[in-house]
């Protein structure tokens, strides 16, 4: 019987690419713009996220996420390394510049400082040279995609000289720096070289990244840091929820991401609760037909779900393949959505979010199909 | 003969026992069936004739169990109706009672032997056995040839074959025909209604018929005649025509 509720629904091709352009519109806007948000959640914590094999980070006690940023005394970092459980503690300066080209372009970066000695908390993927280059005089490592803003058309080559603060840098690496939330340009340098390129005042400590002695754990150690030197320190998987917490909290992405997809799937379940139910009401003589024959309500029920299921299982293939296109042309590793990804899981809740669209649209088309009396086949024809 | 019976050539297909069907609501409530008492008996074609309105489509409706009868009692092949719940009548109808319609009801989506198909894939009979049994009929019917053929490439004579197909492709012990004819002209009514009575009328198989085609008469065993709701009487049909 699943083969003539399908044949039934083929046969109304109108209908049925009604049903499925809506599914696939749903499926689309909510798959992409979840997907986004996902990303730009993702990024604002990319910092944290590049700074691999740091345990905990400390910071003024007023900074909420890793975008504010207050500056501490110097002699913090001490009295972090003081601290029972932590075997290693570094300074980590985050500010923003202008940098400008010689060729005269001129963009927002963010300035990253490490650890003179150790180069803690720099990122590790390297596109050309090494984190071990930034010990060269007056370098810096530039991303790639800061790279090709600020020399269009050029191949990525070392050894070019930018200017940072009116302070002339040397391009001694280029990296593959995951792209940050509030800058186009993202620079690695040292943390001395980062201090004089951006005079801060007194204060310069913009972080303390500390690592954890073997076996010790790093949320009872960041709680001892804070009872001993008033700081605020975190693990820095929870530092990164934070800082996700406060753009969630604090701005109005959500709003307007939610505000997309609630859209999406408003838009979608008129589409296909109307198309639907067009679909039902031009085949009830049809279903009466069927009733006649001796189809149940209860295997009605089963063949107009299994109808409703195939062309919400057409139109979310087409959605997900068209936002999965989307993904894969708009975020290439060299445009402004790079790092943005459909990750496996929004692909299932959408899915799951699709059969719910679709089994609430139905409902009442549904209830149409179960108290059609069969007695209209007879009467039909008056 | 109002109301009376000639004698049953075998057992009784259809007993209908003061029936009452009303239609409608509150003040536009209206009584189509006033008490009828009906025997139908297997082996024969029995017509329920009657000028419109008199309430044939009613009747048919309430036999089949598709209407339900507000009084009275309705007996299929001793089965009565209304000891049967909602599903388990619709799963009776389906498996004993064959439906042939005036605008045929095909599924248009679907291929002649597909149409045919649909009452034994419903009663969960294999794709495979439907199939062999709907090209059977098929070549009785004369419309092998067409087997794959959509409603819409059919003549209307044709359709009405496939629709008869469908309404026989279970072996149902009843078939109801509700105006089988009245979408047809005069040879293709006749060669419907050849058909019908060759294929569906067996020993322990009943067909009712209902129609207002005189053309048709010389096909009935007897003929049930209603007016106002009512069997005013039923005669056999001295002029019956032998298959």
């Amino acid at each position: 019987m699943l083969g003539v509720a399908l044949k039934m629904l083929f046969g109304d091709r109108a209908k049925l690419l009604g049903l499925v352009s809506g599914v696939a519109f749903a499926t689309l806007l909510v798959t992409q713009q979840s997907g986004l948000f996902v990303g730009l959640m993702a990024r604002s914590q990319n910092v944290i996220a590049d700074a691999q094999g740091v345990d905990i980070w400390v910071m003024d006690p007023s900074v909420e996420y890793v975008d504010l940023v207050k500056p501490m005394r110097d002699g913090e970092l001490f009295r972090v390394r003081g601290v029972p459980g932590v075997a290693w503690a570094v300074p980590l300066f985050k500010g923003a510049t202008p940098v400008k080209a010689p060729e005269g372009r001129a963009k927002s970066a963010l300035l990253l400082g490490f650890d003179n000695t150790t180069l803690i908390g720099a990122t590790q993927r390297f596109v050309i040279g090494s984190v071990a280059d930034l010990r060269l005089p007056d370098a810096i490592a530039i991303d790639r995609v800061g790279f090709m803003q600020l020399w269009p058309g050029e191949p990525l080559a070392v050894g070019k000289t930018l200017e940072l603060n009116e302070r002339r840098a040397v391009v001694a690496a280029i990296t593959d720096a995951a792209p940050a939330f509030s800058a186009q340009v993202i620079i690695h340098t040292r943390y001395s070289q980062a201090v004089s390129y951006l005079p801060t005042g007194r204060n310069q400590l913009s972080f303390v990244l500390a690592g954890v002695a073997p076996g010790m754990d790093p949320a009872s150690v960041a709680r001892s840091i804070t009872d001993r030197t008033g700081l605020n320190a975190y693990p820095a998987d929870e530092f990164a929820r934070r800082t996700v917490r406060y753009y969630l909290r604090n701005t109005g992405i959500p709003i307007s991401f939610v505000t997309t997809i609630l859209l999406g799937v408003i838009v979608g379940s008129a589409i296909v609760g109307l198309t639907f139910n067009m679909f039902v009401s031009d085949n009830l003589p049809q279903y009466a037909m069927l009733k006649v024959v001796g189809v149940t309500n209860g295997r009605m029920i089963g063949l107009v779900l299994f109808q409703a299921a195939v062309a919400g299982l057409i139109g979310y293939a087409i959605g997900i393949g068209l936002a999965a296109a989307f993904f894969e042309l708009a975020c290439t590793p060299t445009s402004a959505l790079r790092g943005f990804i459909l990750p496996w899981w929004i692909a299932s809740a959408v899915a799951g979010a699709v059969m719910l669209l679709i089994l609430l649209s139905t409902v009442v088309s549904l209830r149409r199909v179960l108290v059609v009396e069969p007695a209209i086949v007879f009467w039909a024809k008056r | 003969m109002t109301r009376s019976k000639t004698a049953p050539s075998t057992s009784i297909a259809i007993s209908c026992r003061g029936v009452v069907k009303e239609l409608g609501s509150g003040e536009t409530r209206t009584r189509i069936l006033h008490g009828i008492d009906l025997d139908v008996f297997a082996g024969e074609m029995t017509f329920l004739a009657g000028p419109s309105g008199c309430g044939k489509t009613t009747l048919i409706s309430t036999i089949t169990g598709i209407l339900a009868a507000d009084e009275g009692r309705v007996e299929i092949i001793g089965t009565s109706l209304f000891d049967l719940s909602r599903p388990a009548l619709t799963r009776f109808r389906g498996a004993n009672i064959g439906i042939v319609l005036q605008q045929f009801n095909l599924f248009p989506s679907l291929t002649a032997a597909e149409n045919i198909t649909v009452p034994m894939l419903t009663l969960g009979f294999s794709e495979r056995s439907a199939n062999a049994r709907a090209a059977d009929l098929l070549k009785i019917l004369g419309l092998a040839a067409h087997s794959t053929k959509y409603p819409s490439q059919l003549s209307v004579g044709e359709q009405q074959r496939v629709a008869i197909a469908r309404a026989l492709v279970h072996q149902p012990r009843l078939v109801i025909c509700d105006e089988p004819t009245a979408a047809l002209d005069a040879a293709s009514g006749y060669t419907a209604m050849h058909l019908l009575r060759q294929v569906a009328v067996g020993a322990d198989r009943a067909v009712v018929v209902v129609t207002h085609d005189n053309r048709i008469v010389p096909f009935a065993d007897r003929i049930a005649h209603m007016a106002d709701g009512r069997i005013t009487h039923i005669e056999s049909n001295a002029n019956k025509e032998t298959a």
